[in-house]
């Protein structure tokens, strides 16, 4: 197993969210990155903290919520902390935002067409959440674009290579799209340890021998990787700060209010 | 077995199936679907049954049928739902049959939305549906108690032959925690010798809850209530926080409101404010004793609900007017955040 290491290694710190190692990622990065996963996968998690950290690079970036399974805990409940920070919000009409209606909005479709703006798609879990791709597919920006399977080793029907060879076959059948990459977010949120990031990993590197889908990169909570001694991985580390909290947790940097219902 | 991370509803299944409850009639609703959904690719490893039926009149009465016929069953779904199922509850609760029932509440009334909310506390504790029954009611707080309470539900339920509802959230449900499946041993339960499992060779039994005598009709009510009381014996279950240390408030409140609750004593401790906790485990027998003898050191009690005040009548008798009993309750689906509790407390104290 890989030591982690940060030592060395280049890194970029805003909003929270830090970047290691990701030089080569981001000039090799797409216009338009998707975000498909299992079910509580942390798609939106890591989808929030992406969006971020390319606004903080100074590009210009919007991110689509298009959750249609998924009644809480949406990317749409960072709203005001993405706004806050210059990324552009595709969302339901507020009225009906806190609603389980398969909203789809309109102005995706110029989004996605737009070649000046850079664009996350914050997609529904599992091949059921994935169809809303299928509506989109013809407006996909040829090779311009990266669909990142974000991976949680943890959680149900996620643990083998085989249950996630068939999560793959799922939403790549139901949404038309190809994955590009695997994104590792292995966790138990506060009771994280490195072995279930270890575990993540090996776990990444089967399905990739498999699947022949490269790691994209690996994702760990800021909480946890402060704790970590040594961090030394052949792979982009995104170092994300939780946003989508549960009413009662603490953010201290943003404050307690930060997400709320 | 390692720990994963699941959502509540997921977790709730996961134990359910654990728990040998392999018979599950359900009827999607938000923000529940995810335990009919989990089951449905679950049972079929399990060599379990779930069914979808038509609507959730129908989930009442096929609880009652599979349960006459002695099989450990279960459903779950969310406000509305739970009330279409209140006639065919009452059927089960006076034809003494051992059920689970599964409410991940929303808020409401009428259809609502799909936000979480407490305000079907009164349903689930004073009967819900008609005549003189209750319901064991248990609440978790986190998603690993949901876990622990699914296998006591279940235990209970055959123990007392009587319906056993936990009560949850759409937050609860919803949000992911870290969980492990622990082994639970209890007593072994009696045989189910009432289940209409075929009558070769004996009486037949007979599963109703038609009375026409009223002698007999009586005779149900009384035994139901001797074992209603058998439960406020035997059944009561609580957490208590800081009650071990001197303290100005008690601060009483259940499930998500809980945790909200806890996050609110920490910044209160900070600003110098002592406050305790209870939070009751069994909405239904409510410890009603202790929540009385822990306000009788404090100078008021607060309870905090995701209501306009329904446990807060159960904290009222049992407080009597010993001490002032106050409210802070949101709706709609608005969680109260730990700075509105701390603010209220605070306000509360200025007077």
């Amino acid at each position: 197993m890989s030591r982690i290491s940060a030592t060395g290694s280049s890194e970029v710190t805003v909003n929270g969210v830090r970047w290691i190692n990701a030089e080569e990622f981001f000039a090799g990065l797409g216009r338009v990155n998707i975000f498909v996963g299992g079910y509580g996968s942390g798609k939106s998690e890591v989808a929030v903290n992406f969006s971020l950290s390319l606004a903080a690079r100074g590009q210009k970036v919007s991110i689509a919520d298009l959750d249609i399974v998924n009644p809480y805990f949406r990317s749409r409940a960072a709203r005001a902390v993405l706004e806050k920070n210059g990324v552009g919000l595709i969302l339901p009409p507020v009225e009906i935002m806190e609603s389980d209606l398969p909203l789809i909005q309109p102005e995706i479709a110029g989004a996605l067409k737009n070649a000046t703006s850079r664009l996350v798609l914050d997609i529904g879990g599992d091949p059921v959440g994935a169809k809303v791709l299928a509506s989109l597919v013809q407006w996909l920006p040829g090779d311009d674009y990266n669909c990142f399977l974000v991976l949680n080793s943890r959680r149900p029907f996620s643990g083998s290579v085989l249950e996630v060879e068939k999560l793959i076959a799922g939403i790549e059948q139901s949404s038309g799209v190809g994955i590009t990459h695997l994104v590792i977010n292995s966790h138990l949120i506060e009771e994280t340890e490195r072995a279930v990031i270890e575990e993540g990993i090996e776990l990444g590197k089967a399905v990739s021998k498999k699947t022949a889908k490269p790691i994209g990169f690996v994702a760990i909570e800021d909480r946890i990787f402060e704790k970590l001694a040594t961090v030394d991985l052949p792979y982009p580390v995104l170092v994300l700060h939780r946003l989508l909290l549960k009413p009662w947790e603490e953010n201290e940097k943003l404050g307690p209010r930060c997400f709320k219902l | 077995m390692a720990k994963v991370l699941m959502k509540g509803n997921e977790a709730i299944a996961e134990s359910a199936v654990r728990a040998g409850g392999l018979l599950y009639f359900g009827y999607p609703i938000t923000p529940q679907s995810e335990i009919g959904e989990y089951l449905a690719r679950r049972m079929p490893e399990v060599g379990g049954c779930f069914l979808q039926i038509e609507s959730e009149v129908a989930v009442a009465n096929l609880l009652y049928g599979a349960a006459g016929a002695g099989a450990r069953v279960w459903t779950s779904s969310s406000s509305p739902g739970i009330s279409l199922m209140m006639e065919g509850l009452s059927y089960i609760a006076a034809a003494e049959l051992p059920c689970v029932v599964v409410n991940i509440a929303r808020c409401g009334p009428g259809l609502g939305g799909i936000l979480p909310s407490q305000g079907d506390y009164l349903q689930a504790v004073k009967g819900g549906g008609h005549g003189d029954y209750h319901c064991l009611v248990l609440a978790p707080s986190s998603v690993q108690e949901a876990v622990d309470l699914m296998p006591l539900a279940f235990d209970r339920a055959d123990r007392y032959r009587n319906p056993v509802i936990v009560l949850g959230d759409g937050m609860i449900g919803q949000m992911m925690e870290p969980v492990e499946f622990k082994e639970h041993n209890f007593p072994p339960l009696p045989p189910k010798d009432w289940a209409t499992t075929g009558c070769k060779g004996r009486k037949p039994n007979v599963i109703n809850s038609l009375y026409l005598d009223p002698v007999e009709e009586e005779k149900l009510n009384f035994k139901l209530a001797a074992k209603y009381e058998e439960m406020k014996r035997k059944e009561i279950r609580f957490e208590e926080m800081e009650t071990d240390k001197p303290y100005q408030v008690l601060l009483v409140a259940y499930g998500t409101t809980a945790r909200v609750c806890k996050t609110a004593m920490q910044r209160l401790r900070a600003d110098g404010i002592n406050t305790a906790l209870l939070r009751p485990i069994t909405l239904f027998p409510f410890p009603e004793d202790r929540v009385y003898e822990l306000a009788q050191r404090a100078e008021f009690v607060l309870t905090v609900e995701m209501s306009t005040g329904q446990m807060v009548e159960d904290v009222r008798l049992a407080v009597g007017r010993t001490r002032p009993v106050y409210f802070y309750g949101r709706t709609g689906g608005i969680v109260p955040s730990p700075e509105e509790v701390v603010e209220t407390v605070k306000n509360h104290l200025r007077r």
